[in-house]
């Protein structure tokens, strides 16, 4: 399967132009709520982000024409509905989230054409991961609360001034690129066996003792800064990935069973944890303290009814932090079930992408690289709107692409043109010899 | 309704249509990729292509009378990343590289540590020799024949 190097790509153009045509109508929808017309400068923020996508749909179909086709009008997509969003939401936050969705634009360009490899990031696995973890344990000392939060949030910001950071963001892709490096390294010890306890057969314990003590460290440092979503996400990607590397069912399940112990632990000994699990099983309870957020996040959803209430003309501010934490309930509420099934939709779209890329991938780093990076997107989303729908209990982390947040956003951005650079070099390599 | 209710229904319509016209697309390409996935292999298959035929697969757990399908370059070795996988301990992990190039199949020693034998003479490494359709190849303790009905015999 040979494909051209140069070459319009009409799926990805009419891709786009639906894109566009949604996150114009997404754009056009408050404003039309709020002040009964639609002004230049409502659409203008959405335009120059389709039309900076677009760019970038023509720099691929000039400098890559063999990468993936469905991603970039999927990062489109979002996008709009992210700006639609979090600029009716909070206004406030408006044009910070359009400069946001810029530099994201030129992050996922830089990371799918710029000239590197991603096999560097395998060759200083280690620097990275020492990296990350003093990034953490950086903000434990010198860590801020988020501008503007109440005094006695966790502290999990970086940074001078206004210009601030979440580590834990960045921890989280250290993370991925660290297993993936270190599963590709060792691969040939897949095939042998490690020492049996009990009649039970562990895999080789060099295969995994780096990877406890980094995961252990990691989440060591965040559930310290009660950043728990984070923590619980690296948990389940580093999970995934040695499942995926190892097809081991038996490890997961021993693992899932150390999560609970420690989960248990955690709801034993750690008010922040006890607090949310009670909230969870009941948010009825306090729905006027600390059971407010979710229970207003409910009752979003619950008015949205099939079809919604049209974007503009809910009451979605009224729940805490909905711009981050909550943008899923919101979007229930206006777009209805059908614009939420759509969107958990769309990050199906994203996972089959995502689990292709890799199944294609030349290398094996690049394939785990790209399952990791893939899983971290799916694990991050069900995490939150999990959250969001009383499926589990909430911890604040953001959904991708979609939440305000310049930190989550442009690592999902540096992700995603991750995967777009690997999709590339599948079939590159084929022609080798043409 | 009002012309802003209307502007509004318009509105909303555009934005869920939109998203589902969009997973449509994505779902019909979808569709095609898994239809073009089952066919492929099969195309493979085929009489008229070129493959590698295992005679003596050695250690390897591949049985006499396995078909490799070929594509235009080939890597052949123990390590994971190759196109042929042969878990064979007298087989280096980058041990062989078959190519078509100028009209002919290629096949080059990479340096490997028990060597390549075309029609049983030790090639040089990492100098391509051609083979053609019939030729016997032994790459560390297996043999196997390349067929490329193409090529005549």
């Amino acid at each position: 399967m040979t494909a051209a190097r140069h070459g319009f790509r009409p799926v990805e153009a009419v891709l786009m132009a639906i894109a566009g045509s949604v996150a114009m109508a997404a754009a056009a929808s408050p404003a039309l709520a709020a002040h009964e017309a639609v002004r230049a400068a409502d659409l203008l923020p959405a335009a120059s982000v389709i039309g900076a996508y677009a760019a970038l749909h023509a720099l691929l179909s000039w400098r890559a024409a063999d990468s993936d086709r469905v991603l970039v009008p999927l990062l489109a997509l979002f996008a709009g509905l992210s700006l639609a969003i979090v600029r009716r939401l909070a206004p406030d936050f408006g044009a910070a989230e359009l400069r946001w969705q810029l530099l994201a634009v030129v992050v996922v360009a830089a990371a799918a054409l710029g000239p590197f490899e991603p096999i560097l990031f395998q060759r200083y696995r280690y620097s990275w991961a020492i990296g990350g973890i003093l990034l953490v344990a950086g903000t434990i000392l010198f860590g801020r609360t988020a501008v503007g939060a109440p005094a006695g949030s966790p502290r999990l910001w970086l940074g001078f001034g206004a210009l601030g950071f979440q580590p834990s963001e960045v921890m989280k892709f250290v993370l991925i690129v660290f297993l993936a490096g270190y599963i590709d390294d060792r691969r040939e010890l897949l095939s042998e066996r490690g020492p049996r306890i009990a009649g039970w057969r562990l895999p080789p314990l060099p295969y995994l003792a780096p990877m406890v003590v980094m995961l252990g460290l990691s989440l060591g440092l965040l559930v310290v800064q009660r950043d728990l979503g984070a923590a619980l996400l690296m948990f389940v990607i580093t999970l995934g990935m040695i499942y995926l590397a190892t097809l081991r069912a038996d490890v997961v399940v021993v693992a899932l069973g150390a999560f609970a112990l420690g989960a248990t632990y955690l709801h034993r000994h750690a008010q922040i944890v006890a607090t949310r699990v009670a909230i969870w099983l009941d948010p009825w309870a306090s729905s006027q303290t600390a059971g407010y957020q979710l229970v207003q996040g409910l009752l979003a959803v619950a008015s949205g009814g099939v079809l919604g209430t049209g974007l503009g003309l809910g009451q979605p501010t009224i729940i805490p932090a909905v711009h981050t934490d909550y943008v899923f309930a919101a979007i229930v509420e206006e777009l209805g079930l059908a614009g939420g099934i759509a969107v958990l939709a769309l990050y199906g779209v994203l996972a089959w992408r995502g689990m292709r890329i890799a199944l294609d991938a030349r290398r094996s780093f690049d394939a785990h690289l790209a399952a990791g990076l893939t899983l971290g997107f799916v694990f991050q989303e069900a995490i939150i709107v999990g959250g969001n729908l009383r499926l589990m209990p909430l911890t604040g982390i953001t959904l991708p692409f979609l939440s305000y947040g310049g930190s989550s956003l442009l690592v999902c951005a540096a992700s995603a043109g991750l995967l777009l650079r690997i999709s590339r070099s599948r079939a590159s390599d084929d022609g080798a010899f043409e | 309704m009002t012309p802003i209710e209307a502007e509004l229904l318009v509105a909303r319509a555009v934005v869920l249509v939109g998203l589902y016209a969009f997973i449509a697309v994505v779902g019909a390409l979808a569709w095609r990729e898994l239809r073009l996935a089952r066919r492929a292999p099969a195309a493979g298959r085929g009489a008229h292509a070129a493959r590698l035929i295992v005679l003596h697969g050695g250690d390897s757990d591949r049985p006499p009378g396995t078909q490799f399908p070929l594509a235009n370059v080939v890597r052949i070795g123990r390590d994971l990343d190759n196109d042929i996988v042969l878990a064979d301990p007298t087989i280096s992990s980058r041990h062989a590289l078959l190519a078509r190039h100028d009209g002919a199949w290629w096949i080059e020693d990479l340096g490997s540590r028990n060597g390549v034998e075309v029609n049983g003479a030790r090639l040089v490494p990492t100098v391509p020799f051609v083979v053609r359709s019939g030729d016997s190849v032994a790459i560390g303790g297996v043999r196997a024949r390349l067929v490329c009905p193409e090529d005549g015999p």
